[in-house]
């Protein structure tokens, strides 16, 4: 018979913002918190710089062609944590140029002209890391 | 009233590594363990490791060319990594067999104007996949 858990808020007993998972192999543990994406998000920068779906994000800013500054709601707790940046185009490249607590500035360029940034469409970025 | 569950290890019952998590429309699941990410690590241009999960050490085996080194192996090395660096240079895991394995990957970056240039750049993954 399986169990199920009813529940809307998970905190750690020994340390509210740790909980231990055992893992798939039945074995080792990881950790809950630390395993979940603490931000992610699909943006638009052509034209009218559109946010299409997101979690902990409060806002983006348009920063001129090619670069977003996407603003968290939940600030992490410190810039140490880890992005991934991509976009759907086969001839441009997005990457992030710039972290902190509050914010990600996402850029991006055309393969072949990497001077002169450009506007992409279906901007995924995902930050793991520590929340404040 | 909200409930709150604090607990310090979930384990499932039928599976010690499996637990059903309702998803955001209600009527789905999905898999808790699956949807964690295993590890992430921020390391600079010289493999020093900024902030981790799961990541026991960097190493710096060339220009651009670092080898991450999990503390807990994964399963197999069949895994899913992102990897991601700074200001439009290319980040891509390790191209020959080998670069990938249960107990670390390599991640290779590339300057901007050349995606055969290596270069040294801090860069940032996120892995996906079964912990052993």
């Amino acid at each position: 018979m399986s169990s199920e858990l009813i529940v809307d808020e998970l905190t750690g007993r020994a340390s509210a913002g740790s909980i231990a998972v055992t893992a798939e192999g039945g074995t080792v543990t990881t950790n809950l918190q630390q395993g979940l994406a603490k931000m992610w998000c699909t943006h638009s920068q052509a034209a009218s710089y559109t946010l299409d779906d997101s979690f902990n994000v409060g806002s983006i800013a348009d920063n001129g062609l090619g670069e977003t500054t996407i603003n968290f709601t939940n600030a992490p707790a410190n810039a140490n944590y880890a992005v991934n940046v991509t976009s759907s185009h086969a001839n441009k490249r997005t990457t992030f140029n710039s972290n902190n607590t509050t914010r990600v500035k996402c850029e991006t360029f055309e393969v072949d002209n990497v001077t002169n940034p450009v506007d992409a469409a279906d901007v995924c970025t995902i930050v793991c890391g520590d929340l404040a | 009233m909200a409930s709150v569950l604090k607990v310090n290890t979930l384990t499932g019952v039928t599976t010690a590594g499996s637990i059903d998590v309702t998803g955001e429309g209600n009527s789905t699941t999905t898999n808790l363990q699956q949807g964690l990410a295993k590890s992430w690590v921020n390391h600079t241009d010289a493999a020093a490791i900024t902030d981790s999960l799961n990541v026991a050490s960097g190493t710096d085996n060339s220009t651009g060319n670092y080898d991450l080194t999990f503390t807990n192996p994964m399963a197999n090395a069949t895994y899913s990594p992102s990897v991601c660096t700074l200001f439009a240079q290319l980040a891509s895991i390790g191209q020959e067999a080998g670069d990938r394995a249960t107990t670390f990957y390599q991640v290779q970056c590339f300057t901007r104007q050349d995606s055969l240039g290596a270069v040294d750049s801090r860069a940032f993954s996120q892995i996906f996949g079964d912990l052993a």
